[in-house]
């Protein structure tokens, strides 16, 4: 024999022989063919050590060929897109593409961390729970240690640069799984008309169509789902979903998809999602998700060319690569024949069939025979040779040889169990089918039917007749009329199920070292029988202590082994042990698909105001409250942002302001009991509200503590206005909704948010009403006419318009609204109007600074623990109550006149600064540190002003009416802070309301 | 002059369209525009009159009543019935009466509030139109349960929406809040990118 291996097979697959993919793994370059995985590739190149194991840094292989696979989990791509514990079984090959192994330092061949395994004994499941105790202070240091020999991959240190999208979708029938009883499901439902969803979580659809040798109608049965798919795909009611996994089924059949949009290509489309999520909602699902083979478990099953049965003959058939040339199939059923067959037909040197069985069909040996195929009944391995498997030992159950072979590949088959996940996450029952030994769907629920081998029909035969009965009844139960033209079910060769013996673990006498059930996790026999010995004996605590089934593969290739073997440990059967819980996802989701559309600026919607534009182009500096964006300042160029609110606000005490207050909530009420509402809902008394006037509204909480303020404009008899400020105006809302429908429904009360409808203005400053009379020459905007609290009606240019008198900074002071679509425009014409007399856009920063100056409260002061005489308002609240809060604010508690209520604070150095959230303690204490120091307040609001000339705070004090003129401090030790200061009026400027009224 | 300017008005991609002719209406190709300056009421009845409030809110407007989250009409005047005696009037504002002329006409059976500013109309229409708002809205949008003359309250992500099919081709009419207008605007866009779009404004 004197050419070189070669793996890939000369005839057959599925690959395009005349398109090869270069690739690099662990640095090296390769080459592979279009349609093949990355596990197939590496495979035909004869690379065989794919990374190390979790616990022990054991060589480990590529072990199946599907999305079961605990070993093969490789770094994918570099970078921004790497990705960590990628299965290589389940990546279609890409041009380019960059892999590396993982959980191995320096290199793969060369792993210092399998020195691991000689601590392999002090290493069994549970150890770090008994380890790593003493000394207690040196825990951070395990911690860190642990930590970093935790895990398998590397996440990525950047952000993903893909984006993802999520899309609602709905259909009548969803066929999950395209293998032969997914596709039969398929086109009967589809024939029918109803909508159609198939989805598949492989490349080409087709499942075991395309990997096991078997005829449909008398052709390959690949052919048959060549033609199924393309039948469907020229059908309008139906949407074909590969590279699709179902992985989760919630409530009423709302379905998670996740679809591989891009991936596969080297270069993505602009405008196309890399995945996409597709919520779908299905009136009927068809679980025909197939089924996965579970290994046999003996010492040293995880080397590498131990591979699962069905993977060999997949990999010989659907991939034209047969990873070893000495095959041996070690078996405890009639099914993983097949491999060995399929092995022979693939062109291997050797292949030895080694059966635990006593007997064995008789012709099952004449086709083993006819293939020159050694075999050995009643027999175990023994001994795995070599670091990759070179031999192996067949022994006897008592433990006597019968053979040493060589072998470079060693497949092993315990039999097959249905992929139950889906059908179990909607909630669906399982039991044991013993003739199987399986877990297969029991109950069958009016919304969600399993076939096929999902089911535990394993014959294609039954498969085909199984999915195409479902699809029908599927169709037929949502709504689509019985098929006229479904057709025949298609027919195969009608096959025997396999005969299969279960067995769970290899005999002691027969095979010595570790026999690894969860290969992934490291978990061994020994570790589950550790388990039970330390009274771990449920299915689910034996998962828990053990790890067993956690990883990332979760437990596809080792729970039901594991399991058995605790049922037997029990002496119990297994049904009695039973499944752990399945929860989806059903294998990992890229974590962008969840985030979806909504990352970077897409987070939050973004809400604008009619002035947005204006703000941007002319210095505004936006901030953003709630979803809204306000303007904090308008800077001049090179003007500071400091510099830009105290121009801003001596701008408007000296001349005329403009503001965008269009943010804040505006709600229409309307209705002859609207103002029995409105008493109602407000503390204080709209009785005698005339119309066309305006009065301050105080809300509060059924709590007895404040929830908002704001005013209430009777615009008509039965028809107010009412604002709220900008970040409660939803909350406000909901509360008015909630009251009308539930508590009052009676009231004849309608309350509309138009907080969107008008584009409102703050005009104020001295020069406010010749600005306004400017603006409106036939309109009387005289005092007598429109008086403080007073509002006007009237138009410009034909366009409604509305003047409300009020203030928030102090000054006089107007709030112009107009339908919002003029608003821009309205501005501009303003400004014009105010030029020759200073007027002054200004910004969130500078209204803050004003009201704090004149002693309006606002969200420093209304924090959810304040009541309206906290805020020195409690005059206005109604002695005669029916309010919301009246009752719960008479608790003694809130009465209390020791209380903090509102008082002013202004610094004993004119130079110093107060610092918002400080507390007030007496200036009498000396503090040493750490000392605890009775604190008498808390400083709400604070700031710089730039019109009194130094800075300013409102506050909450212990009998604050009574201490106007004492000194105390404001300290504050997180920023290490401390000001003397003097309690005042919070009503820093014009108490008696001139500038206001003048 | 005080002139009026839609929310979109300031978005670059509506900058950036130059103004061509709609040659017919063809449904592979998705187009996405805004309907200008339409008026848009609330109507309330109240609960105890709803019969008495529907008559007359429909001979006001010379419409059929229409059934639950469904709207009578045409493009230039539609009556939508989104909630237990709730409508949404949408239309051109010389096509509908003027808010005075219905608060008479409903009388003390309903309430009516004017919320045309507060609404940008936007019209996607084309074949992908459904796999567009599909991206946003969870309804079952196709025709088979959201057919021609369906309107209903609904969401657009996280944001309040209603929405209309007004047209098999598909048509669907969008009311959002101005505010967020611009905002749904570009989500429209990036969702419609996959499948090729065109504004029209």
């Amino acid at each position: 024999m004197s050419a070189a291996y070669s793996f890939r097979l000369p005839t057959g697959g599925r690959i395009m022989r005349d398109q090869p993919l270069d690739f690099r793994f662990d640095g090296k370059s390769y080459q592979g063919l279009v349609g093949d995985t990355l596990a197939s590739a590496l495979l035909a190149n004869g690379v065989t050590l794919i990374g190390r194991s979790f616990k022990y840094h054991r060589r480990r292989g590529i072990y199946s060929a599907g999305p079961e696979e605990p070993n093969a989990l490789v770094q994918l791509h570099q970078g921004a897109r790497t990705e960590p514990n990628t299965r290589a079984t389940m990546v279609e090959l890409v041009a380019g593409m960059q892999v590396d192994s993982q959980n191995r330092w320096p290199t793969l061949a060369f792993d210092w961390r399998s020195i691991n395994q000689a601590f392999s004994r002090m290493m069994p499941s549970g150890f770090y729970y008994k380890t790593f105790m003493w000394p207690p202070k040196f825990w951070m240091f395990y911690e860190s240690q642990i930590r970093k020999a935790a895990g398998l991959g590397l996440s990525p240190r950047l952000s993903d640069p893909d984006h993802y999208a999520i899309e609602f979708a709905h259909c009548d029938v969803l066929v999950a799984g395209g293998g032969p009883a997914g596709l039969s499901a398929a086109l009967a439902a589809a024939r029918s008309g109803v909508r159609v969803v198939l989805a598949d979580e492989r490349a080409e659809i087709g499942g075991s169509l395309l990997w096991e040798r078997k005829d449909i109608n008398g052709h390959s049965s690949s052919l048959w789902a060549e033609q199924a798919i393309a039948e469907l795909a020229s059908m309008r009611n139906v949407r074909l979903l590969p590279r699709s996994t179902v992985f989760g089924v919630y409530d009423h059949n709302l379905i998670a998809i996740a679809e591989r949009v891009t991936d596969h290509l080297a270069e993505a489309a602009p405008g196309i999602p890399r995945q996409r999520l597709i919520q779908l909602r299905a009136r009927r699902v068809v679980v025909a998700t197939g089924s996965i083979e579970r290994p046999l478990v003996f010492a040293d099953n995880d080397k590498p060319g131990v591979m699962l049965a069905s993977a060999v003959r997949t990999y010989a058939n659907q991939y034209a690569v047969l990873p070893g040339r000495r095959v041996a199939v070690f078996t405890n059923n009639d099914d993983a024949y097949r491999s060995a067959i399929d092995a022979h037909s693939a062109g291997a040197l050797e292949v030895t069939v080694i059966d635990t069985r006593a007997s064995v069909d008789a012709s099952l040996i004449a086709r083993l025979m006819q293939a020159g195929i050694n075999h050995h009944f009643d027999a175990w391995i023994g001994a795995v040779g070599g670091k990759s498997v070179e031999s192996v030992d067949i022994l006897r159950r008592d433990g006597t040889r019968i053979a040493r072979i060589a072998c470079d590949l060693l497949a092993s088959s315990g039999g097959w169990s249905p992929t139950v996940h889906l059908y179990s996450q909607a909630g669906g029952k399982l039991r044991f089918d013993e003739k199987i030994a399986a877990f297969v769907p029991n109950t069958i629920s009016a919304a969600i039917t399993a076939v096929g081998a999902a089911y535990g029909e394993f014959s294609l035969a039954g498969a085909l007749l199984q999915g195409h009965a479902a699809g029908a009844e599927a169709a037929k139960l949502s709504g689509g009329t019985v098929p006229v033209t479904i057709g025949a079910a298609p027919s195969c060769e009608p096959e025997t199920i396999g005969r299969i013996e279960p067995v769970w673990q290899s005999p002691r006498e027969v095979s010595r070292g570790k026999q690894f059930v969860d290969i992934q996790d490291d978990v061994t026999v020994d570790d589950i029988e550790l388990a039970y010995r330390e009274n771990f004996r449920s299915v689910e605590h034996l998962k828990r202590y053990t790890t067993l089934g956690m990883g990332t593969d979760q437990g596809k290739t080792s729970n039901v082994n594991g399991l058995a073997i605790m049922a037997s440990l029990r002496g119990e059967s297994i049904p009695v042990v039973g499944t752990t819980t399945y929860r989806a996802p059903y294998t990992p989701v890229a974590l962008g698909l969840f985030a979806g559309t909504e990352t970077g600026k897409h987070h939050t919607p973004v809400r604008r105001t009619a002035l947005h534009a204006w703000h941007l182009e002319n210095g505004g500096t936006m901030t953003t409250v709630g979803h809204w964006m306000r303007p904090k300042v308008f800077q001049g160029k090179g003007e500071s942002f400091d510099a830009a609110w105290r121009r801003e606000s001596l701008a408007v005490r000296n001349a005329v302001g403009l503001a965008d207050v269009g943010t804040l909530g505006k709600i229409d009420i309307q209705g002859p009991d609207a103002l029995e509402f409105l008493q109602r809902v407000y503390c204080n008394n709209f009785a005698n509200l005339a119309v066309g006037r305006l009065r301050y509204g105080l809300m509060l909480r059924e709590d007895g503590i404040v929830m908002d303020d704001g005013t209430v404009a009777r615009l008509s008899e039965q028809h107010y206005l009412v604002t709220t400020t900008t970040v409660s105006a939803g909350k406000v809302m909901n509360h008015f909704e909630w009251l009308l429908q539930t508590a009052w429904p009676e009231l004849k009360c309608h309350v509309v948010s138009v907080t969107e409808q008008f584009a409102q203005f703050a005009l104020a400053g001295p020069n406010s009403r010749k600005v306004l009379a400017a603006l409106l020459p036939h309109c009387d905007v005289s005092d007598n006419a429109l008086p403080h609290l007073g509002l006007i009606e009237t138009t410009i240019n034909g366009q409604a318009l509305w003047i409300y008198r009020m203030s928030f900074s102090g000054e006089r002071a107007y709030e112009i609204a107009i339908g919002a679509g003029f608003g821009e425009s309205l501005w501009m014409r303003l400004l014009e109007c105010g030029e020759p007399l200073g007027i002054t856009p200004y910004g969130i920063e500078a209204m803050g600074v004003l009201r704090i100056e004149k002693g309006h409260v606002a969200g420093g002061e209304l924090d959810g623990r304040t009541t309206a005489a906290d805020l020195g308002l409690g005059k206005l609240v109604r002695k005669s109550g029916g309010f919301v809060g009246a009752a719960l604010g008479q608790r003694s508690f809130l009465l209390d006149a020791q209380r903090p209520t509102l008082v002013g604070l202004v610094p004993i150095n004119p130079n110093e600064a107060i610092r918002c959230g400080s507390q007030l303690i007496g200036s009498d204490v000396t503090v040493p540190a750490g000392a605890v120091v009775p604190k008498q307040g808390f400083v709400s609001s604070a700031t710089p002003s730039a019109f009194l000339g130094h800075a300013i705070a409102l506050a909450f004090l212990e009998n604050g009416a009574l201490r106007h003129g004492q000194e105390l401090i404001a300290a504050s030790p997180i920023s290490n802070e401390s000001t003397r200061v003097r309690v005042v009026s919070p009503v820093f400027l014009d108490p008696d309301n001139s500038r206001l009224k003048g | 002059m005080i002139e009026r300017r839609s929310a979109l008005a300031h978005h670059p991609v509506i900058l950036a369209e130059s103004i061509g002719s709609s040659d017919g209406v063809d449904p592979d190709r998705l187009v996405l525009s805004e309907r200008h300056g339409l008026t848009v009421f609330q109507v309330t009845a109240f609960s105890s009159v709803v019969p008495e409030a529907t008559t007359s809110l429909a001979n006001a407007l010379g419409l059929s009543a229409p059934a639950c989250n469904r709207f009578s009409g045409s493009a230039t005047k539609s009556l939508r019935y989104i909630g237990p005696g709730v409508w949404l009037l949408v239309g051109e504002a010389a096509a509908l009466p003027s808010i005075t002329e219905l608060r008479t006409q409903l009388g003390a059976d309903a309430t009516v509030v004017d919320l045309s500013h507060a609404r940008c109309v936007m019209q996607l229409q084309g074949n992908a139109a459904n796999r567009t708002l599909a991206k946003y809205c969870g309804l079952d949008l196709d025709v088979s349960s959201f057919p021609s003359g369906s309107a209903t309250n609904t969401r657009f992500g996280n944001i309040g929406m209603h929405l209309a099919r007004t047209s098999d081709l598909p048509t669907f009419e969008l009311l959002v809040f101005r505010g967020y207008a611009e905002f749904v605007f570009e989500a429209l866009c990036e969702g419609a990118a996959e499948f090729g779009f065109r504004v029209e404004p």
